[in-house]
């Protein structure tokens, strides 16, 4: 047997399709948000509410991923946003976007002034996490639902994001849940993070997430 | 030229195509391949299918590999990937099927996380999902090593043909 030296990244195909959208965003001005979470978090009530309010300053479009359905897209049609829906249920990789799909899902919407591009990712906390899409922002959510233990169950989701929303605060009074503990999970997997507790359902921490949104986008 | 059976890569894009108010329109439901793919159907849901596939993809276009049959394959796979080997060998298998790579065996090396903290220059291994210094408890730090996931070496039959 001969052995040959390869030395290439398995992933190089994605991050090169990846590059091209970055490049692509950043020629047109595109603030692209990767929007990643556990299934049920609150991804697409979170848009519902913020969309309305940045698409009245400028040009908001939005690609959705899922498994299956179009429900997601027709809620964010609903609200008067171009919406592209990715439904993964033929592929093998069916539990996350990659950046091929981005690139394909870009010629469907109008990118002439497009200010922000928001990417609904598959609910999922594992593999989201691994695939570099080519956007400029990555935020998670996480909601208060879901117990203290996500962060050190899927570290490498919880160190790739830039800002957690911690969604469904409006219901802590009816959970027996460990905020400090929570929190302190957060901290011990990205000590960085900033997180801003949030309700889609009541609207709390939404001008926040607004706030953070509008001062990364300008950097 | 040989190719694996063909992973839809791309999604089913423009299934649901709306703009401004008005309501959703039928995309174009043409961008995107989603032919083929039997090797994975029914195993979706599982991310490294997609990775199995690229590995054979850069296995079969490699041009210092064309034309020979692959046994062996060496990657490197670090601590804090998503990939679970057990897995990707599972897959990669029934990718590989009809391909000069059918048959190989996967060796996967398992990198651990390591990294420096910031603050105090403390080099560690993380060895549970925490990651703070622990010699001063600090949270800035440098990873060095755990985020691979690259394909190193392969061994080929001999043949010159």
């Amino acid at each position: 047997m001969a052995q040959i030296k390869v030395l290439e990244k398995v992933l190089g195909a994605n991050d090169k399709i990846a590059a091209d959208n970055r490049r692509l965003f950043g020629e047109r001005g595109i603030v692209a948000v990767n929007v990643m979470s556990g299934p049920g978090a609150g991804k697409t009530s979170l848009l519902e509410r913020i969309l309305p309010r940045l698409a009245a300053r400028a040009p908001v479009a939005v690609i959705e991923g899922d498994i299956a359905t179009t429900a997601d897209a027709e809620r964010i049609a609903a609200v008067g946003v171009p919406v592209v829906q990715i439904n993964t249920d033929k592929l093998g990789g069916a539990c996350h976007l990659e950046a091929l799909a981005i690139q394909t899902a870009l010629a469907d919407l109008p990118l002439q002034g497009l200010r922000w591009l928001f990417v609904e990712n598959v609910g999922n906390l594992v593999c989201p996490a691994e695939f570099d899409l080519g956007e400029t922002l990555r935020v998670g959510v996480l909601s208060v639902t879901e117990g203290e233990d996500k962060p050190i169950k899927y570290p490498l989701l919880f160190r790739q994001i830039q800002l957690l929303l911690l969604n469904k605060v409006d219901l802590l009074p009816h959970l027996r849940l460990d905020l400090d503990r929570l929190l302190e999970n957060v901290r011990r997997v990205n000590a960085e993070l900033p997180v801003v507790r949030c309700s889609a359902a009541t609207g709390e921490g939404l001008d926040e997430f607004v706030a953070w949104l509008e001062r990364h986008a300008a950097m | 030229m040989e190719a694996r059976r063909r992973l839809p890569c791309g999604a089913r894009c423009g299934t649901l195509r709306a703009a401004g108010r008005g309501a959703a329109v039928p995309g174009t439901g043409a961008t995107g391949a989603t032919a083929g793919g039997a090797a994975t159907e029914g195993r979706r849901g599982m991310h490294e299918a997609s990775i199995a596939a690229g590995i054979i993809d850069r296995l079969l276009e490699h041009p210092q590999l064309a034309g020979r049959r692959i046994r062996v394959v060496r990657l490197k796979v670090g601590r804090l990937s998503t990939v679970v080997p057990e897995n990707l060998e599972f897959v990669f298998g029934a990718i590989a099927a009809g391909t000069r790579v059918e048959g190989a065996r996967l060796e996967i090396e398992v990198v651990p996380a390591r990294a420096v903290c910031l603050a105090c220059g403390h080099a560690f291994e993380i060895e549970d999902p925490i990651f703070l210094c622990p010699a001063c408890a600090a949270g800035r730090l440098r990873l060095e090593s755990g985020r691979e996931l690259s394909l190193e070496s392969v061994e080929t039959e001999d043949q010159e043909d």
